[in-house]
């Protein structure tokens, strides 16, 4: 501090209070968290239940009522199933959501009295009862449909009982992945179409038609696809099944290299968007005591990785991901991974990718009850029907909100100026309206989307097996209470960082540049 | 032969009446100011002229094509007729070049390097040519009412409507936008200026019309309408704004 051209003590320098206070929250934070993890940990031992993961091993002896899996053998098992059970909701809920909310949002602002005013009225009605009610209603609604009688059984096109509503599905062949693969790929190429036939019109300022030329693609590709040539995806199989046998020959080097390039790469990427961001036109490269302090924890933090992979407790890691137990091989390690992506992308598949099976009810094992057949068809189960239904259509409600005011919040002025060059109003809304709007509406379908994802959690309450309901039976069962709490904020966080961040994402990919 | 003729045009907002019968015709090339209170419909009128509001009563021939809910006949005169709008109106999502590039795209299906050398030609004349990849956000109010001019121009109107162009301007702006008009006034170009700036009428206006309440109450050259007005109410708003 005697470089100072100013002569004052350190203790009152700016600077090094804004590092000391840093330093001190770190210090509090991670002390405050370490005194309550040990304590719990300490009540655990004396309740003669030490803390531990291992239930995550062994079989937990619990029945799921519905996922991939009925009787899981392992407690991690257990928890996929429940992961599994909360995504099939969160990711065709928020489809739909997004799908229902959307046009209930246009059709509030519809002129038409009708539309608007029960629409209006239907929002209202579901906004104002708690989700947890409304999920109790839609259990007691297909609850009271007659129950599953002998004279019930058979094929059936579509059946809806108190057992739950069964409809024909589509039953996946070996060459499903392949197909599925090739889809998404159309998808993709898709949009490259529709792209390429806007700039050939943008360009020449012909009519080029992308709408029908991108359709065209889409259908022609997937029937050459459904037709065979899927197979050609089996490549990505092949390469998968290399990368698996890396990993087998070099299974501590793999995890190793894994772990320290996802690092870097995340490190690196940090570090140069700050860089830019110092370096753009307002901070002219100047660096504050702030980004310096970001950018000195992002390389400890990396340098930490680097060399904790290769101490005793990063190997350790690593040797605990590749699995010294049995379940931890099967489930987690990476050649297998690969390898069953390979599996699953076999060229030397064929058959048709899906046919359809139609939903069939039968007598219940040796008991006299009739049920819904597991092989055929696909059953909607009350718990599943009562959580979808309601997660959906509360969201809807709070998304058509979010469109509503989206739509409202760009400026009048813009029809105007886009309707008075003589835009059509379907490319007005497309180019003008639509394009802001979005902008608009983007972060606060984010939070919706992550409400939906978080409500999935009331589930519970109809008996449908997600993510809690599947971790309190556990911990029933085990007395592992502070371990399952632990899995189930990591997934949580781990869902809404990840929502969050593809919304981030799309955010300042649109961000509308401001003087 | 007038290109723009209203026949006792009459307009309701709901119970208010807000055009109450207006008669007049605009001749090719001719340029009329139409000034007048706040509030006493020529926004409403000229609105009318592209049929952003709709007229309920008499009849409005734009260019020889009558204005009727016909949807065709409204997008054939939208892009006949170029509006410049007190608040600029420029889309924000989209660069100058692309905001002057868009119309003639998708409506006259150019193509993007005849529409992109247009518009550059368009930021010259309005005199920005190096603005053309910022976005209207980054520029000053003069510099985007300028945009939007050439916005308009871009579609090679037959008519140009002004609606209060320099209204929302900082006075040290409002000649650089007036200089623009005054050039496109004289190059022969229809233009109808809703404005109270009395220079620009006294220098470049054929005609200047008086609003007040929903009827047209003036009709007079720019001296006899400044020097020597037929109607009182006329003396009392010159009294007022000069
Ligand atoms: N969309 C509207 N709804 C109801 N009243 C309107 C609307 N637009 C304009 N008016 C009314 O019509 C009258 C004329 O408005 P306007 O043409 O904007 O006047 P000016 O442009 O001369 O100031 C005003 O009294 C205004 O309040
Ligand atoms: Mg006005």
């Amino acid at each position: 501090m005697n470089k100072n051209k100013f002569n004052f003590a350190f203790w009152r320098d700016v600077r090094f209070l804004k590092w000391a206070f840093q330093l001190f929250v770190l210090f509090l934070v991670f002390n405050s968290l370490r005194g309550f993890f040990s304590q719990a940990v300490a009540n655990l031992a004396a309740t003669n239940l030490p803390f531990s993961w291992r239930f995550l091993g062994t079989t937990p002896g619990i029945q799921v009522s519905e996922g991939f899996k009925t009787y899981p053998e392992s407690g991690l098992e257990a928890i996929q199933i429940g992961i599994a059970n909360m995504l099939r909701i969160t990711v065709s809920g928020i489809f739909f959501a997004t799908i229902f909310g959307t046009i209930m949002g246009i059709a509030r602002l519809s002129k038409n009295w009708i539309v608007e005013k029960s629409t209006t009225g239907l929002v209202e009605i579901v906004r104002n009862i708690p989700l947890l009610v409304q999920i109790f209603f839609w259990q007691a609604v297909l609850i009271s449909f007659p129950r599953l009688e002998e004279a019930d059984r058979g094929q059936h096109f579509i059946h809806i009982s108190a057992k739950g509503i069964a409809f024909p599905w589509l039953d996946p062949g070996e060459s499903s992945w392949l197909f599925g693969f090739w889809f998404i790929l159309s998808l993709y190429f898709t949009r490259k179409v529709f792209k390429w036939r806007v700039s050939v019109l943008e360009k020449y300022g012909r009519e080029a038609y992308p709408t029908i030329y991108s359709l065209i693609f889409l259908i022609i590709s997937n029937i050459l696809g459904w037709a065979g040539a899927y197979k050609l995806v089996g490549i990505f199989g092949y390469a998968a099944s290399i990368v698996g046998n890396l990993f087998d020959v070099f299974p501590r080097i793999g995890i190793q290299v894994l772990f320290i390039s996802v690092g870097s790469f995340y490190a690196v990427r940090y570090i140069s968007s700050e860089v830019k961001r110092t370096r753009s036109a307002e901070n002219r490269g100047v660096l504050t005591d702030d980004d310096i302090f970001k950018l000195v924890i992002t390389v400890l933090l990396l340098l930490t990785l680097i060399v904790g992979m290769f101490l005793p407790l990063g190997v350790a890691i690593s040797d605990f991901l590749l699995g010294n137990e049995a379940f931890f091989k099967s489930n987690w390690g990476l050649p297998q991974f690969f390898q069953g992506i390979q599996n699953k992308l076999d060229w030397n598949y064929s058959g048709a990718p899906f046919s359809v099976s139609y939903p069939e009810a039968i007598q219940a094992g040796s008991s006299t009850f009739t049920n819904y057949s597991q092989d055929v068809g696909k059953v909607m189960t009350v718990g599943y029907f009562a959580t979808w239904v309601g997660v959906v259509l509360y969201t809807s409600v709070f998304i058509s909100e979010v469109v509503r005011s989206g739509i409202m919040a760009v400026a009048k002025g813009q029809s105007e100026a886009g309707l008075s060059l003589g835009l059509k109003r379907s490319t007005l809304l497309r180019l003008i309206v639509l394009p802001q709007a979005l902008r608009i509406m983007l972060p606060p379908m984010g939070n919706q989307y992550l409400n939906l994802a978080k409500n999935t959690s009331l589930g519970i309450a109809v008996a449908f097996p997600e993510i809690v309901s599947v971790g309190q039976t556990l911990y029933n069962q085990e007395g592992q209470t502070i371990a399952v709490f632990l899995i189930w904020m990591a997934f949580y966080s781990f869902v809404s960082l990840t929502l969050s961040s593809i919304v981030n994402f799309y955010n300042k990919k649109l961000k509308i540049v401001e003087r | 032969m007038s290109i723009i003729s209203a026949k006792d045009v009459k307009k309701w907002y709901g119970d208010f009446q807000a055009l109450k019968g207006v008669t007049m015709e605009v001749g090719e090339g001719e340029v009329l100011v139409i000034c007048g209170p706040s509030g006493s419909g020529k926004s409403t009128f000229i609105r009318c002229i592209n049929r952003l509001e709709q007229h309920q009563d008499g009849e409005i021939i734009v260019d020889g094509i009558q204005l009727s809910n016909d949807i065709k006949n409204i997008e054939a005169i939208r892009s006949e007729v170029g509006m410049v709008f007190q608040s600029f109106n420029l889309f924000p999502h989209l660069t100058v070049m692309q905001n002057i590039t868009l119309a003639p795209i998708w409506v006259r299906k150019k193509s993007k390097s005849e529409a992109e050398a247009k518009a550059m030609e368009l930021l010259n004349r309005v005199g920005i040519p190096e603005q053309a990849d910022k976005f209207p956000g980054q520029l000053s109010g003069g510099q985007q009412q300028r945009v939007a001019i050439a916005r308009a121009l871009a579609m090679e109107p037959k008519i140009m409507l002004f609606d209060e162009p320099t209204s929302a301007l900082d006075p040290e702006m409002i000649k650089e936008v007036l200089d623009v008009m005054k050039e496109l006034a004289k190059s022969g170009m229809t233009m109808i200026v809703v404005t109270h700036e009395m220079g620009f009428a006294k220098e470049v206006a054929d005609r200047v019309m008086l609003f007040d309440d929903g009827q047209l109450v003036e009709e007079n050259t720019p001296d006899e309408f400044f020097t020597n007005p037929k109607s009182d109410r006329t003396k009392l708003f010159l009294s007022q704004i000069l």
